[in-house]
């Protein structure tokens, strides 16, 4: 099991590098981006996809990531190595906090609470001038010599994406996982059958809120800057929107679905400032007609052509394609 | 300057109390939109994030309608009476041509069905009526102050204050006190029974969400006077309202209210004693609800189990 994961992950990221090698300089931003956001996808789809639960707060992880970096880099001047391993866990801290909160509540109580606290942490980082910088943000971060180079800081944030992808992919295929889903299918069953339901909800709360503060982490590295809109709720709606149009109960969904949305905005934004309007009506249309994301319709099709009797678990299927296929 | 002044400035016992009117003024606007939302709740299941949208309509409505009549002394008159009406039929569609294909769906999809009418509303409204913040004149006939209890208070909050009640009461009179109400409430406690007795049921999430829509419209309509009008006023006020409606117990109409007046009430307060995260001081009572009492101060402990 590990040599396979290890063997994955080693294709993996020479495949990355190889192509990160290849693209100029815009290409380059333009794809760490996508990987960051891929990543972000991903710790989101933890909670969407195979929990079931519905997190519009998601982003202010995401943001505190960031700013606990940015904070401990020019107010407490800790070396850069320090700041880079204390900011995923002072965000799981946080995550672990409000989650004691969030998860004693179900469906639209959940979504209601986590954006709640979302907009708490964003309203605090937003007004909160003296620490923070408000709105201004806090720009020109300092970074480890090694990381500054952009060739260099790419090898990183490929190598810490794929680590971290596997990792999920890894949690999601175990019994953890399987818990997980459990509970998303049928909370009272998972309960009736011991499942300590709030523990493990808590427990991947704390997780997926890690994971979106690495990927905030690293996006904040790249731009050397941090602002209170990496926390605002369209930062959510935008890993919400990429989680289902991949295809929310498949594991690659989230990345297929970051490629797209990240490319897309890319390349609308020399055209138009309303993303949100464009953001909402994909997502929209998912919800109504495409509720299986690309990855999903894609599957569903490779099984009908396939023939054989569907395997009685979803995950057997796309194991088949393997930790190869984070390339996304 | 005397700087020590500032320091030692205790809020005096006529500040407080036009604070406290500040507050109940706040308090019946949160309770038009959180007594829709709860009913929706209630009745349709449904956890509408677009609530905060159409209130965020209505005032902007009443802004159109202010520059079309340009400044009429009618004109708030005719905004109150048509923009609502025009937001409830915002609302029908939005039940009839995109909820109404997912009532079977699972719940996820609800909720992610009307935020993304969040989105796009959030959007539309700056595209039709530009970033920058707009304002409705008060109506001229209240655009005075009268003094109350010896405290000067603007006459126009003091008529929001005084038409609260009245909205809180016919809306409790339709609930329990008609054959709509019945109906309606009927639903609410069991769908297919309903159906089964005869019940037209799509028809009622319909009218439902129309209400909702409605109040949330003539909230909308009522605070654009008093508050900046703003594309972001859609988050804040569903954010309020939601935690009125946590506070007050889902789905409950009582709950709505009394939620209202603690929400708007702490805030005006809080807001002395933290200024501008007057948000933080109602999250810490909701916070303490959650604990002490998950399903709302007059909610049913059933109801959460039952979602």
């Amino acid at each position: 099991m590990w040599r396979s994961g290890a063997w994955h992950w080693l294709v993996a990221v020479a495949v990355l590098f190889t192509l990160s090698l290849l693209l100029g300089d815009f290409y380059r931003h333009l794809g760490m981006t996508v990987l960051i956001m891929a990543l972000f996808a991903l710790s989101y789809n933890l909670l969407l996809g195979e929990t079931g639960l519905v997190s519009f707060g998601h982003a202010a992880f995401f943001g505190v990531g960031g700013y606990t970096y940015a904070l401990l880099a020019t107010k407490v001047g800790t070396p850069a190595l320090v700041n880079i391993v204390l900011a995923p866990i002072a965000t799981a801290l946080i995550a672990l906090l409000v989650g004691y909160f969030c998860v004693r509540l179900h469906g639209i109580l959940f979504s209601m609470l986590t954006l709640a606290f979302g907009q708490v942490i964003y309203t605090v980082t937003f007004q909160w001038y003296s620490f923070t910088g408000g709105d201004n943000g806090i720009v020109g971060l300092p970074a480890p010599p090694l990381l500054i180079p952009p060739g260099n800081y790419a090898v990183f944030v490929i190598f810490v994406v794929v680590t971290c992808g596997i990792a999920l992919w890894r949690l999601a295929h175990s019994p953890f996982g399987q818990a997980l889903r459990i509970m998303r299918e049928n909370r009272e069953r998972a309960e009736f059958i011991g499942i300590p339901v709030r523990r493990l909800r808590l427990i991947v709360f704390t997780i997926a809120g890690g994971f979106a503060g690495i990927a905030g982490l690293l996006f904040a590295l790249l731009n050397r800057q941090v602002f209170p809109d990496d926390m605002y709720w369209a930062q959510t709606a935008q890993v919400l929107v990429m989680s289902l149009l991949g295809g929310i109960f498949t594991f690659l969904g989230p990345v297929v679905g970051a490629f797209i949305v990240t490319v897309l905005q890319y390349w609308i934004a020399t055209y138009t400032i309303y993303w949100l309007l464009i953001l909402g009506t994909i997502l929209l249309l998912c919800v109504l007609f495409f509720p299986q994301g690309i990855v999903g319709s894609l599957q569903e099709r490779l099984k009908h052509r396939l023939a054989p009797p569907p395997s009685p678990s979803p995950l057997k299927g796309e194991g088949t394609g393997g930790g190869g296929l984070v390339v996304g | 300057m005397d700087f020590t002044s500032l320091f030692t400035w205790v809020p005096g016992p006529q500040f407080l109390f036009a604070q406290l009117l500040n507050g109940l003024t706040r308090s019946m606007l949160l309770f038009l939109v959180s007594s829709g939302l709860t009913l929706i709740l209630g009745v349709m299941g449904v956890a509408n994030f677009a609530h905060g949208s159409l209130y965020m309509l209505g005032a902007y409505g009443s802004f159109t309608m202010g520059t079309l009549l340009g400044g009429a002394p009618s004109s708030f008159l005719l905004a109150v009476a048509v923009v609502p009406l025009a937001i409830a039929l915002v609302g029908g569609l939005i039940e009839r041509l995109l909820l109404r294909r997912i009532y079977e769906a699972e719940g996820v999809m609800q909720i992610l069905l009307t935020y993304a009418v969040v989105l796009m509303v959030a959007d539309l409204v700056r595209l039709i009526w530009g970033p920058e913040t707009r304002g409705v004149p008060k109506p001229t006939v209240l655009a005075g102050a009268v003094t109350l209890l010896g405290t000067i208070y603007p006459s126009y909050n003091l008529l929001i204050l005084i038409l609260g009640p009245f909205l809180a009461f016919g809306l409790w009179f339709l609930l329990y006190h008609t054959a709509f109400g019945k109906v309606v409430r009927a639903t609410a406690l069991d769908r297919e029974m309903a159906n089964a007795l005869g019940i037209n049921v799509p028809r009622i999430f319909t009218l439902v969400f129309m209400l909702g829509a409605w109040l949330a419209g003539l909230a909308g309509v009522l605070t654009a006077p008093i508050g900046a009008i703003t594309p972001t006023m859609d988050l804040s006020i569903i954010v309020e309202s939601f935690v009125v409606v946590v506070i007050g117990g889902l789905g409950s109409f009582w709950g709505a209210l009394l939620g209202a007046l603690i929400v708007g009430v702490i805030q005006a307060f809080g807001i002395l004693i933290v200024p501008r995260m007057a948000l933080i001081s109602i999250f810490a009572i909701m916070a303490l609800v959650l604990i002490l009492r998950p399903w709302g101060l007059l909610g049913n402990p059933r109801a959460l189990l039952a979602r």
